[in-house]
């Protein structure tokens, strides 16, 4: 069973119909990669997924139960975790608080020493600016903490939306290797990324989408390699 | 122009005809007198709701104090007619105009004096003012003696009539729809959209809000002398904090920034409360009870932001459109706002930074920074996350005032001048995460740059004077030129908002050079985009220094794209360049390994790097 299963989901905006009967499917412990231009619909299917906007048809089950009708913050306990694009963080706290909260549906609350040292071992930056006001953040230290409060969370998937956007070319490799490092310690990962080439790198598998249209599918490597993927979306 | 006067004709033939049905019927008997006073208080109400709408729904400022402004236009328009009569003797439908006038005027005073506090507050504190400011109006007028005290003043000559009423709205809609559509109209519009992005394309927002919310009182103080002439008694109370809401229900409901949605709204909820008069006790629950359904069916307001026109309908119904797309019109040539002259010293830099620095606090986010930027170069300003790349950004654009050093652009120090005034100096920029004017259309967002470069007044646009008329086709035209330059002359006419992210990131750039600026200064303009869009983006910069003429510094952790088009780099680490120089030389600092790219290659592929192309 897979932990997640996307089955022919169809959302429109309006009149414009974004994502056109999309499946695929993420198994426990992968690292899974969408690919495709802006506007092909990568965003819509994370958003979906975490019912951000509504699916007009279509299921979406998480291991192996349905999803489709639940609340967004009710996914959170369950173990789906999102880090949104456009830094999304609560501008008016501290990064110390912004982490907090993203331990909110957690349980074992005496962990959270331990997470947050593990964040800040991440992210030094962090740790310097643990009591500013997070909306007084330079953008790529935004989105650090927002990668960092959806760590805390211990998410069993995580879901990241261009976690790579607007870091500098060191803290690209390092969040890279992020990504695989919470991998191995058991969290599933849905990744978008407009860096493809680093995306399947680290990826095991990968969709590619264009026009609300998954018109590709495979092992990460096997893309990397493919030349109309390495045309289209590498730049190579 | 030709289809402008038709729609002039339209527009005037259909109100002339509604007036003299109107008027007709109320001669004849067949709608009576208790009918034709509503309708006299549905005209009041339109001005009332469609003055508001000017702040609340174009200004995107809430106001709950519109009654107030009301109140101050009734008082004086009642006084004045009163003196001039019984005093001096006046006719008293000679006293109309000027009562009217003065009403206006001294409620457009206190919009003024409301509109100050704008220059600092915002959203719901500006609200809470205006709030207060509505109460302090009728607490004032309660106890002063020239306006009779708590029982208010009577026997105010009743000679509003359906006529002077139904003209007065006319010409209030007719001068809202002109201002609405001249370039102060889109400067008040751009505000609702994006305050930072609206001063960042040359506009002064305080100069605006207080224009709108002073203009709004002005109309309102009118309504209030008609009120005043047609009622014969009024008192503070009438015009108290729950009348303001009823008008900020009639905007809600109508469409925020639509003003025929505000017609309808004011129409329709001074009607429906009589209409419902046989329910007797039911009828403000009745009243209530719609109000929630209209608003939990069309949460926008029934019209939204969008406008009725009758010239569409019109057109639709005598095929007009047909006709007129087959018959191709030649442009007429057209005088072009002015573009700036930049006098640029030979061997000077176009802009330039000495010692800059500033701190928040105990934070020093940049300190000593020396920058220089000449004549159609392209220049990298790289370094770590949280570095003070925005900072520098912010303090040349006039956003930080800088606590050290000085900026020079041309020779002359920018430092302690507005935003907007810099925009206009020559400098540009556009924005880490896009600001756009998202419900405008994307030849809108062009033409609201332009702003600064334009000098047509109010008035010139309210009355569609020749100067306007000039100025508004030749910024039609060179926006289309400048869409037609970045392929992007088809999406003219889409909301900004509809645009895909990479055009998106084009039209801000567009957007920014739409200010005829020297140096143009790009935030992460590669952000978000996939290595083809990017490939696309360093195309697009190459041909804005060709063809524009301005010096360009852009922030960008995009290396390919840095090292591909920059002549220059400078590296900030901390508030402090710690490197500059060529491409090269950037890529070999072991320094700027260090802190920034981590390698040499720097995230280019090896084989891909391209040299600084150099002037191509």
């Amino acid at each position: 069973m897979a932990m997640l299963d996307v089955n022919g989901l169809n959302v429109y905006y309006g009149a414009i119909h974004a994502l056109h009967d999309v499946s695929f499917t993420v198994e426990k412990g992968e690292i899974v990669t969408l690919i495709g231009a802006n506007g092909a619909g990568k965003t819509s299917i994370l958003h979906a997924i975490s019912r951000l906007i509504p699916a007009k048809s279509g299921t979406i089950a998480f291991n192996g139960q349905p999803i489709t009708g639940q609340d967004a913050y009710k996914l959170v306990g369950k173990g789906l975790s999102q880090v949104p694009e456009g830094r999304r963080i609560f501008a008016q706290m501290t990064v110390l608080e912004n982490l907090e909260m993203g331990a909110y549906t957690r349980r074992d609350k005496g962990e959270l020493q331990r997470d947050l040292d593990m964040v800040f071992g991440h992210f030094p930056r962090l740790k310097e600016r643990v009591k500013q006001m997070a909306g007084t953040l330079s953008g790529g230290e935004q989105q650090m903490l927002a990668t960092g409060r959806a760590l805390m969370a211990h998410p069993t998937l995580l879901m990241m939306d261009e976690p790579s956007m607007g870091l500098s070319p060191i803290l690209v490799e390092e969040i890279f290797a992020i990504i695989r490092d919470i991998n191995k310690e058991g969290t599933t990962i849905l990744l978008v990324e407009q860096n493809a080439h680093m995306a399947l790198s680290i990826a095991n598998r990968a969709y590619v989408l264009e026009t609300g249209n998954i018109v590709m599918e495979g092992e990460a490597s096997k893309l990397l390699n493919d030349d109309q993927v390495k045309s289209a979306y590498l730049g190579t | 122009m030709k289809s402008k006067l038709r729609s002039y004709i339209i527009n005037l033939s259909a109100t002339l005809l509604v007036y003299f049905v109107l008027s007709t019927l109320i001669g004849s008997g067949a709608i009576n007198k208790y009918y034709a006073s509503i309708l006299i208080m549905i005209g009041i109400n339109v001005i009332m709701t469609v003055s508001l709408n000017l702040t609340t729904g174009f200004l995107g400022e809430l106001a709950l104090g519109h009654a107030g402004f009301m109140s101050v236009g009734a008082f004086t328009a009642g006084i004045i007619t009163k003196q001039l009569t019984a005093s001096m003797g006046w006719d008293a439908a000679a006293c109309l105009p000027i009562s009217l006038l003065a009403g206006g005027i001294l409620a457009a005073v206190m919009g003024f004096l409301i509109g100050v506090p704008a220059l600092r507050l915002k959203g719901d504190y500006l609200a809470i003012i205006t709030l207060g400011f509505g109460e302090i109006i009728r607490v004032i007028i309660q106890n002063m003696q020239i306006t009779g005290g708590a029982s208010g003043i009577s026997r105010i000559p009743r000679i509003n009539n359906f006529s002077i009423t139904f003209f007065v709205m006319a010409a209030v809609i007719v001068v809202m729809f002109t201002l609405g559509r001249s370039r102060h109209g889109r400067a008040i519009l751009s505000i609702r959209e994006n305050a930072v992005a609206a001063e960042s394309t040359g506009i002064s927002v305080t100069r605006y809000k207080i224009f709108a919310f002073t203009f709004a009182a002005f109309f309102a103080g009118i309504a209030g002398g008609l009120y005043a002439h047609q009622i014969g008694r009024i008192s503070a109370a009438t015009f108290d904090f729950n009348k303001s809401i009823e008008y900020l229900v009639m905007v809600v409901l109508g469409g925020m920034g639509s003003i025929t949605g505000s017609i309808i709204a004011a129409g329709v909820l001074t009607l429906l409360p009589e209409l419902l008069r046989q329910f007797a006790d039911y009828r403000m629950l009745l009243y209530s009870i719609m109000l929630i359904l209209m608003m939990l069916f069309r949460p926008k307001g029934l019209m939204g932001t969008a406008e009725f026109s009758l010239t569409f309908v019109w057109d639709r119904l005598t095929g007009f459109y047909k006709r007129a797309a087959s018959s191709k019109a030649t442009p007429k040539p057209v005088t072009m706002p002015d573009s700036p002259t930049y006098a640029v010293k030979e061997g000077a830099p176009v802009l330039e930074t000495r010692n800059l620095g500033i701190r928040f606090g105990g934070l020093q986010a940049a300190e000593g920074v020396n920058l220089q930027l000449f004549d159609n170069e392209i220049v990298g300003l790289i370094g770590p996350n949280g570095a003070g790349k925005t900072t520098v950004f912010n303090m040349l654009t006039g956003v930080y005032l800088p606590t050290e050093g000085d900026i020079q652009l041309l020779g002359q120090s920018i430092v302690g001048k507005k935003t907007y005034e810099i925009v206009a100096d020559g400098v540009a920029r556009t924005f880490q995460n896009i600001r756009l004017f998202k419900s405008m259309t994307v030849l809108e967002n062009i033409k609201v740059a332009f702003h600064t470069r334009m000098h047509y007044s109010p008035a010139s646009g309210i009355f569609r004077l020749p100067k306007y008329a000039r100025e508004e086709r030749g910024i039609e035209q060179r926006a289309r030129e400048l869409l037609r330059v970045f392929n992007m002359e088809e999406s003219a006419d889409l909301p900004a908002d509809g645009l895909p992210y990479g055009q998106q990131r084009k039209l801000e750039i567009c957007r920014a050079l739409a200010t005829s600026p020297k140096v143009l200064l790009l935030d992460e303009p590669a952000a978000g985009m996939n290595p083809i869009e990017t490939r696309e983006l360093m195309e697009t910069i190459g041909l804005i220094r060709n063809r524009f003429s301005v010096a360009i510094l852009l922030i960008e952790h995009d290396m390919k794209l840095v090292m591909g088009i920059c002549e220059r780099i400078y590296v900030l680490n901390y508030g402090r360049i710690i490197a500059q120089g060529t491409p090269t030389e950037i890529r070999n600092n072991p320094e700027v390994i260090r802190a920034y790219l981590g390698h040499s290659d720097g995230g280019v592929k090896k084989g891909e790097e391209g040299e600084a192309h150099g002037n191509a």
